[in-house]
């Protein structure tokens, strides 16, 4: 479960202001907002890499305000390849991350597996593997740890629809294991196939207060919904 | 052992970095061997000389020939000097033991000699100093790949973790090829047939630690660029900047403010002078001793006995004064180089360098030393033969090898301040990367 009070973040609030929100176990959360930068900055507080100015962050109940390290999985998406260390191959990347331990190697390979990666495909170099497969094992590796609670940001952004189904797949997984997902995206036709409950971001603030859940999502008229909250 | 792992695959599986390495061995192999054939053309040239200088002095007629003609002194490299062809002092020199009054320490550029001139870099030493340092501050900005990786791996592994066991891990190889490097070249030396003693190898170890220093520090350096520069393109741009500044631009403003402080030392001329007045006036005393009234044969050469004896205790030992005060000021401003050295690792490299080599600074005052002791007693053979014993057949000064000076190699008296100040600049760079990334990454 996470659990967000009164976030406040950038000068007067104005990235982030008086954020209230809650993600309970066994939910999808998809915060939609049209400023990148909101998102980003959002996702980076949960990862720790921000301090806020103002409010609290609790996982499954535990004020992880102050805290660099939060116990929340993310998973970021990728611009470029390029970014990372292209001369290993997939395989030495997955065996550095995971250390010696077995059960994590094992863990991501489990996801890899959905994707239709075997242990035989990564003995390919970064540089010449292709940004799918490369985007699955990041997010593998950004699962592995299993953690309760995960947040995602904008994963699928740019991707085609094979691979959204097997992310949707493993993300309706993770939910049904009871795991509490925050899915920070600007698409709010993908938020209407996968989420929970909806929020949306608009100069900062939370609108509307209290977050639309699914059912009533679907009966909405998601143009007008777009026009007063993302437009 | 997972990052050294890891490591160890981003360095070596890197073309570039393999192409660098092969490149870097090709060049040190070859100039290994421009050392080694430099340095036997040298052991020939040692050979010619003392059979030259032997034959010299059966050629004299009398000892007043062989005090005016006198004999060379050769200055002989050390073996070490195969590693350090090009950055040394000086080539290779000479002086000229006779009984005038001007002390010389000359480079002869007559025949073959002129076309073994020293140029810049082209040693082993050189090319460490050289592509070695653009090779470490590229990889030390290469360590951190950016921002977003980073921040990727953060999210499973610790920032203090991450960074420090990355950055050693990437140094323990680096490091690694240089001292392999180093040991083929050492090996090849020996296949050369040069034959490097224990002491010379106790001269190498200290080198090697200090370049091994040298180029960790410009790792650090590329790796705080990349940071300062908040990981974008321009960081290229500062590194190869900082680079030539470091390499070019620091040594050569060094090399005009020695060059300028020592123009504020007297001339050699001035010195000449002031010893020729001496020796001009001595002999007019003489003269006017000898010409004041008629003499005996026996007289006379009791008069010049008693003008030499003097001559040596007096007159000699005053233009020998002389020369020691050029010489202590030389030292004084060689200890302030070396001093000066102290606060740049280029500069102190190439300090260390022309001292291990055996020529550099210290070794030339030890030449300097030896030949003032030589000509003083070369002096005293010259009065005992032509005034005391008056000896007609001559029997040569040098008996052994008192013609051959041998290279001293000399480690810096402030070799351990060297190691101590670079060690403390590569901490304080690693510091400031660490406290400079903690920032960019966890931001308030």
């Amino acid at each position: 479960m996470i659990k967000i009070e009164h976030l406040e973040y950038g000068e007067n609030g104005s990235l982030l202001n008086d954020l209230n929100m809650g993600i309970e176990n066994g939910e999808i959360y998809c915060l939609i907002c049209k400023e990148e930068q909101c998102l980003e900055t959002l996702f980076e507080i949960l990862e720790g890499f921000r301090k806020i100015n103002k409010g609290k962050i609790f996982v499954d109940s535990n004020d992880v305000t102050e805290s660099e390290k939060k116990y929340i999985s993310s998973v970021n998406h990728i611009e470029d390849i390029g970014d990372f260390e292209i001369e290993v191959t997939l395989n030495n990347f997955i065996d550095y991350m995971c250390g010696n331990n077995i059960n994590l190697k094992n863990r991501v390979l489990e996801i890899l597996f959905q994707f239709n990666l075997f242990e035989k495909d990564l003995n390919i170099k970064i540089k010449n593997s292709n940004l799918i497969d490369f985007k699955a094992v990041h997010l593998a590796i950004s699962l592995m740890n299993d953690e309760n609670n995960i947040v995602i940001n904008d994963f699928i952004r740019g991707e085609g629809k094979e691979f959204e189904l097997k992310f949707n797949i493993l993300l309706e997984e993770m939910r049904q294991k009871d795991k509490a997902i925050l899915y920070l995206t600007g698409n709010i036709f993908y938020a209407y196939n996968i989420a929970d409950k909806v929020s949306f971001i608009k100069n900062g603030s939370l609108m509307p207060a209290e977050p639309i859940i699914s059912e009533h999502l679907k009966e909405m008229d998601m143009m007008a919904l777009y026009k007063k909250y993302l437009n | 052992m997972r990052y050294l792992r890891y490591e160890f695959l981003c360095i070596f599986r890197d073309k570039k970095v393999i192409l660098f390495i092969i490149f870097l061995l090709i060049l040190s192999i070859y100039y290994i061997s421009i050392g080694v054939s430099e340095y036997m053309g040298f052991l020939n040239k040692k050979e010619n000389f003392i059979a030259y200088e032997k034959q010299k002095i059966k050629q004299y007629t009398n000892y007043t020939q062989y005090g005016g003609y006198g004999f060379r002194v050769l200055y002989e490299l050390s073996p070490v000097t195969v590693f350090f062809t090009n950055s040394t002092v000086f080539k290779d020199i000479e002086s000229n033991i006779d009984t005038l009054e001007i002390l010389k320490i000359y480079h002869s550029f007559k025949g073959k000699n002129l076309f073994s001139q020293k140029e810049s870099f082209k040693d082993f030493s050189g090319i460490v100093f050289l592509f070695g340092s653009l090779f470490m501050i590229y990889m030390g900005a290469q360590a951190i790949k950016n921002k977003d990786y980073l921040k990727f791996i953060l999210s499973k592994l610790s920032l203090t973790k991450v960074f420090f066991s990355s950055i050693f891990s990437r140094l323990f190889f680096l490091n690694l090829i240089f001292i392999l490097l180093f040991a083929v070249v050492y090996f090849f030396t020996l296949i050369k047939a040069i034959s490097l003693h224990i002491q010379d190898i106790s001269f190498l170890l200290p080198f090697l630690l200090y370049m091994l220093l040298f180029l960790n520090f410009f790792f650090f350096l590329g790796n705080l660029i990349k940071i300062l520069s908040n990981f974008r393109m321009v960081t290229y741009l500062w590194v190869f900047l900082f680079w030539v500044v470091s390499i070019f631009l620091i040594p050569e403003i060094n090399r005009v403010y020695l060059f300028n402080e020592s123009q504020k030392l007297p001339t050699n001329e001035k010195i000449n002078i002031k010893k020729l007045k001496t020796l001009m006036d001595f002999e007019k005393r003489g003269l006017e001793m000898l010409l004041k009234k008629k003499h005996s044969l026996t007289e006379i050469q009791t008069i010049n006995m008693k003008l030499a004896k003097e001559y040596k205790k007096n007159e000699f030992m005053l233009n020998v004064s002389r020369e020691l005060v050029l010489k202590k000021r030389l030292k004084d401003l060689i200890t302030y180089y070396e001093k000066r050295s102290l606060l740049f690792p280029s500069l102190y490299y190439s300090f260390t360098s022309h001292e291990i080599s055996g020529q550099g600074f210290y070794g030339y005052l030890g030449f300097y030393d030896y030949i003032i002791k030589l000509r003083r007693e070369f002096l005293e053979y010259y009065i005992q033969n032509v005034y005391v014993k008056r000896s007609k057949k001559i029997e040569p000064f040098v008996k052994n090898s008192e013609n051959i000076f041998k290279a001293k190699n000399h480690l810096p008296e402030t070799y351990l301040y060297g190691i101590l100040i670079i060690m403390c600049y590569c901490i304080i760079l690693i510091g400031i990367s660490y406290f400079r990334l903690r920032n960019l990454i966890y931001k308030k």
